[in-house]
Parts: C-alpha cells; sequence; structure tokens
C-alpha cells in the first residue's frame, strides 16, 4: 500500500494526536462534571453540571472521539503500520471504535437527564444522580489505547505475515497512529 | 510520541530470524489482554444482574433512557401531589 508522504504524515498525525488527547482531557472534565451532579447537595450545582456535561458531550466530546477514530484510521492506512496488520493497532482500533459506538449511545441519555434537570424543583434534583461509570470506564479506555500507541508492543497478525511475506522489509518510514 | 529508531519488521540476518519467530502466532500479550478483558465484561454483568438490571444495551436505544433509569425520569416529570401546576 502507498504510504503518506513525510510532510503529510507529521500534519495527519499531529491532528491524531491533538483528537485523541482533547477526547481524553474532555472525558476528564466530563467525569469530574459527572461525581459533582451525583455529590453536590446544591440544586444549582447539580443542574448546571447536567447541562454542562450536555453540552460538552455533545459538542467536545463526540466530535474529537469521531475525529480520533477517522484520523487514525489514516494514520494507520497511511502507514506501513497498517490498519490489520499488527496487534496493537487492530486493539487500538477495536477499542476506540467501541467507545465511540458506547459513547453515542450513551449521549441521548445524558441529554435526557439534562432535560429533565433543566425543570425539575430541588428535590427532584437531587434524585437525578451523577455519571461516573460511563466516563470512568471509557478513560481507561482510552488510557489503555493510549499506552498500546505509545509502547507498539510486538504481533503481526496472520493478515500481516500473509500481506508482508511477498514484500521487502519495511523501512522505519514512520508510524501509525500517535508514533 | 515519534518512535524513528524502531523499524516495522525486525531486521536483516539473525534479527530477523529472530523476530520472525517471535511474530509467530499470538503473543503472550495479547493473551493476557484477552483474559483481562473477559474477565471485566464477566465482572461487568454480574454487577448488572446483582443491581437489578438497570443498565444494559437496550436501555441506551430507548429515546426515553437516560443515565438513570427511564422509570425514574418518567417519576420525576410527573406532578406531585400538593403542586399547585
Amino acid at each position: 500500500m502507498r504510504t503518506m508522504p513525510p510532510s503529510l504524515r507529521k500534519f495527519a498525525l499531529t491532528v491524531h494526536v491533538t483528537c485523541s488527547l482533547g477526547w481524553v482531557g474532555a472525558a476528564f472534565a466530563y467525569l469530574a462534571l459527572g461525581i459533582t451532579a451525583g455529590s453536590s447537595d446544591d440544586p444549582l450545582v447539580i443542574r448546571t453540571s447536567w447541562l454542562a456535561m450536555d453540552l460538552v458531550g455533545w459538542y467536545v466530546i463526540v466530535p474529537l472521539a469521531i475525529a480520533s477514530l477517522l484520523t487514525g484510521i489514516v494514520m494507520s492506512l497511511g502507514t506501513r503500520w497498517g490498519l490489520l496488520r499488527h496487534y496493537w493497532v487492530l486493539i487500538a482500533l477495536v477499542l476506540t471504535f467501541l467507545a465511540v459506538i458506547v459513547l453515542l449511545l450513551h449521549m441521548p441519555a445524558v441529554s435526557a437527564t439534562a432535560d429533565a434537570a433543566r425543570y425539575a424543583d430541588d428535590a427532584r434534583l437531587q434524585a437525578l444522580g451523577g455519571d461516573v461509570v460511563h466516563p470512568g470506564l471509557g478513560i481507561l479506555v482510552l488510557l489503555t489505547v493510549a499506552v498500546l500507541n505509545v509502547y507498539k508492543p510486538r504481533g503481526v497478525t496472520s493478515y500481516g505475515r500473509r500481506s508482508s511475506s511477498g514484500e521487502a522489509p519495511a523501512q522505519p518510514s514512520g508510524s501509525a497512529l500517535t508514533s | 510520541m515519534t518512535d524513528s529508531g524502531r523499524s516495522l519488521h525486525a531486521g536483516d540476518g539473525a534479527s530477523r530470524k529472530a523476530g520472525s519467530e517471535e511474530d509467530r502466532g499470538v503473543p503472550r500479550w495479547v493473551k493476557m489482554f484477552g483474559l483481562a478483558v473477559a474477565g471485566l465484561l464477566i465482572s461487568a454483568v454480574v454487577v448488572m444482574l446483582l443491581s437489578g438490571g438497570q443498565h444494559g444495551p437496550g436501555r441506551h436505544l430507548s429515546t426515553l433512557g437516560a443515565a438513570v433509569p427511564s422509570s425514574h425520569i418518567a417519576k420525576l416529570e410527573q406532578p406531585r401531589v400538593g403542586d399547585s401546576t
């Protein structure tokens, strides 16, 4: 497969790293809001936390997550790492894809809760609780992907062995995802 | 995060032979990772079952679904006894 020229690869890598780190940072911000919504006794804090979680989720986390997934695919396809050749790339792709799917399925629930919080009285706000499990598990997945991207543990898939058997050894021309 | 010092495949000669032998089959770290993920999934299912099944994929697909159970949201949106509006 044809790889990207170095200048384009660096640009794509910059965009991918920026989106990925932005996603992690936004997830931590969301987690802080989710903990606050579940632990605060102040109705105003609970209401604003849920409204902020709705905004941060749809306008920051979702765009960054989709951009991170797409730029990761571009990086892997545009370099000799490939998308399915190495276990670490494949596992990072699957984890990122699942994280995006769960995020997209979860956000309507967040919006529904934020709508309820918008008009609920004080007593009802106290019963809404917070949102800790989803962002917590999401951050765990994202950190796992980050570790895979940095350490790049060895291991070539059967597809990778078949596809590389007829090729000359690859030059260290660059790397996929966040290398 | 650049990693320019590491080639994608093992190098020539002895190192390439060692690398190809190492790459044969599923690496140990992949097996361990799979076991860890399976353990986490089983734990999550057990926790969901023990907590009364309030969480599951079906809830995500519901338009009434929420970060708190939809039945709870519906209850919250009902006017309480004594409310003037």
